[in-house]
């Protein structure tokens, strides 16, 4: 841990929403490499930390560094480009383009391609154009959609849009990618298959930080956990110290001021 | 077959002028210049997806600059022209960036009253504009080049050619990394967002280019009609510049051509006098609406379709040429 440093530093964040605190003063570290869950019950504040991650809304007070960058402020094209990608709670997908003009829309966003260029149709945006091709199909094996290229993303079955907003992020070729719920509205099947294709994503070298409900999909697949609840940090460590810790199982069971 | 449509298109478009009398070629550069003007509202609409009012405002600023930095500083159509078009656009990208942020009904609102207090100066501003009464006596485009344009005919071919060019630059232009980016964001600002698109300048850079076609629009109106008054450019231009783009089928290029073709000729051969023209087009807009929301040009599909049923596979359209609903 001392040796490498963070991909991503949150350091004491807080949001306030009017008089609610949604997210207040947590403090985590992403290191090199895990996969990192984010749990805690609901309005526990992990959405609320993506969005303020991901540049989605702006900080009350904090700050986030990415590689030691500070990252607070900016605007989330910008947190994009910089190697951080996020899918969103119940996938958000361009509905009505094929699933392989989705892939090519985030791969052309993030390409060198200059205007002009490509507006003549000069040889290097071909060139540039044919990479994507070609990176739109590997795209596509790696989530398992390949024979779906061409259909109307909106007519995918729900769990292969998820796998479609997950290839949508990995097409920003992120240095940390930020999954909301990977596993929500997915059968024990597909959840399983997701969980593989989350490890999957961690060999190409992609950090990542996940936020999830399914509890035995997330002690299943990280190797390190954070529990949120009311808006604050109440405990982190590895999927067993996290099943053994009092204050999580208060948390998720609730307490006597809660009955 | 597309190849041969548009070759067959060419050359009828071509002969046209020398089948047709003076008035007729008349109505058909009136039809192009039209046409150029939707095809502008047609791009900010399908593809910035925003319905733009202030759209006859741009028209009317760079036909006004070009005609008087003619008649007033003796300058070349062909230099007033570039100019003309530089102001144009560098009017629309400070507007697109103080009012593309606002959503919904309140761009609209807003596009709105630049388009009046566009109007408002240039009926006001009487020392440099003429005000109500206009410029007038508005000569052809210089000669350039061994062309001339002082007859009606050849200054149908440069319309024609201005439509074309358009045609040409906005095709590729829909399919470059740009369009694609303007079809992401119109389809999902924040989503685009998440994958690094700049959204507001995106956005910005689709109006500067809807504003430059409409510019192009303008420095034609003026030579073409010899005049140039503010009553021209009230909220009904961009009010019919908008039914055009919607009857022709949104979200395509070929269909405000077609909404301006449309446009032109059934008033014409219903004789219908122009003080039924706004209630008219706001009739026809309910009704395509309702009817036909994909316009003529969906209309030309489902009528494909119908034929083509049983003829084997239909054909498949590909992802990128998404249309707004």
């Amino acid at each position: 841990m001392q040796a490498d440093p963070p991909i991503l530093t949150v350091e004491r964040i807080s949001k306030q929403f009017g008089g609610v605190r949604a997210v207040n003063d947590v403090s985590l570290e992403v290191r090199q490499g895990e996969i990192l869950g984010l749990i805690g019950p609901n309005g526990a504040g992990k959405t609320t930390t993506f969005n303020l991650v991901s540049g989605r809304f702006s900080l009350t007070s904090g700050e986030v560094r990415l590689f030691g960058r500070r990252i607070t402020g900016l605007r989330p094209d910008r947190i994009a480009g910089l190697g951080i990608a996020r899918t969103f709670q119940g996938t958000r997908i361009f509905p009505k383009l094929s699933v392989t003009g989705n892939i090519e829309t985030a791969l052309l966003a993030g390409s060198r391609l200059g205007f002009w260029e490509d507006w003549l149709g000069l040889a290097r945006a071909r060139a540039v154009r044919k990479s994507i091709g070609g990176e739109v199909a590997r795209i596509l094996d790696f989530v398992g959609l390949s024979e779906h290229a061409d259909s109307e993303a909106g007519s995918l079955a729900y769990a292969h849009q998820s796998l479609l907003g997950i290839g949508l992020a990995l097409a920003l070729k992120p240095k940390l990618l930020l999954l909301d719920e990977p596993f929500a509205g997915m059968n024990p099947r597909e959840t399983a298959e997701a969980a593989r294709m989350v490890r999957r994503i961690r060999e190409t070298g992609v950090t990542v930080l996940l936020v999830e409900h399914d509890m035995a999909a997330v002690m299943g697949v990280c190797d390190r956990i954070v529990v949120l609840d009311q808006g604050q940090k109440i405990a982190e460590g590895t999927p067993a110290e996290i099943r053994a810790n009092q204050r999580v199982i208060e948390a998720y069971l609730g307490t006597d001021d809660d009955a | 077959m597309r190849e041969l449509a548009i070759a067959v298109l060419a050359a009828v478009m071509i002969a046209a002028p020398f089948m047709l009398g003076d008035y007729q070629t008349y109505l058909l550069t009136l039809t192009l210049i039209w046409a150029i003007l939707a095809l502008s509202m047609g791009l900010v609409l399908g593809f910035v997806g925003q319905i733009n009012l202030g759209q006859a405002a741009f028209v009317a600023i760079c036909a006004y600059t070009c005609a008087i930095l003619r008649q007033r500083y003796g300058v070349d159509f062909w230099l007033a022209a570039p100019v003309a078009l530089a102001a144009v656009v560098s009017i629309a990208a400070l507007v697109g960036l103080l009012t593309l942020r606002l959503k919904g009904p309140f761009f609209i609102l807003v596009m709105l009253a630049f388009a009046e207090i566009t109007r408002l100066v240039i009926a006001n501003w009487q020392d440099v504009t003429n005000g109500p009464l206009g410029l007038k006596g508005i000569m052809p485009p210089e000669p350039i080049l061994g062309l001339s344009f002082d007859t009606k005919r050849s200054f149908y071919f440069l319309a024609l050619v201005v439509l074309a060019v358009c045609l040409l630059a906005l095709w590729r232009l829909i399919r470059s990394r740009t369009g694609r980016m303007l079809v992401a964001v119109r389809e999902d600002e924040l989503l685009s967002e998440f994958i690094g698109i700049p959204v507001m300048r995106n956005k910005v850079i689709g109006l500067c280019i809807g504003a430059f076609v409409a510019g192009l629009g303008g420095l034609l109106l003026g030579p073409f009609l010899t005049i140039l008054a503010p009553s021209q450019f009230t909220l009904f231009a961009s009010v019919d510049m908008i039914v055009m783009a919607v009857v022709g089928g949104v979200g395509t290029l070929v269909g405000p051509v077609l909404g301006a073709i449309f446009l032109v000729y059934v008033p014409e051969f219903l004789s219908f006098t122009s003080h039924y023209r706004p209630a008219m087009m706001g009739a026809l807009l309910i009704i395509v609406t309702l009817v036909a929301p994909r316009g003529l040009l969906g209309l030309a599909d489902v009528a494909r379709g119908l034929l083509a049923r049983g003829f084997g596979k239909p054909r498949r359209e590909s992802g990128e040429r998404g249309r707004a609903g």
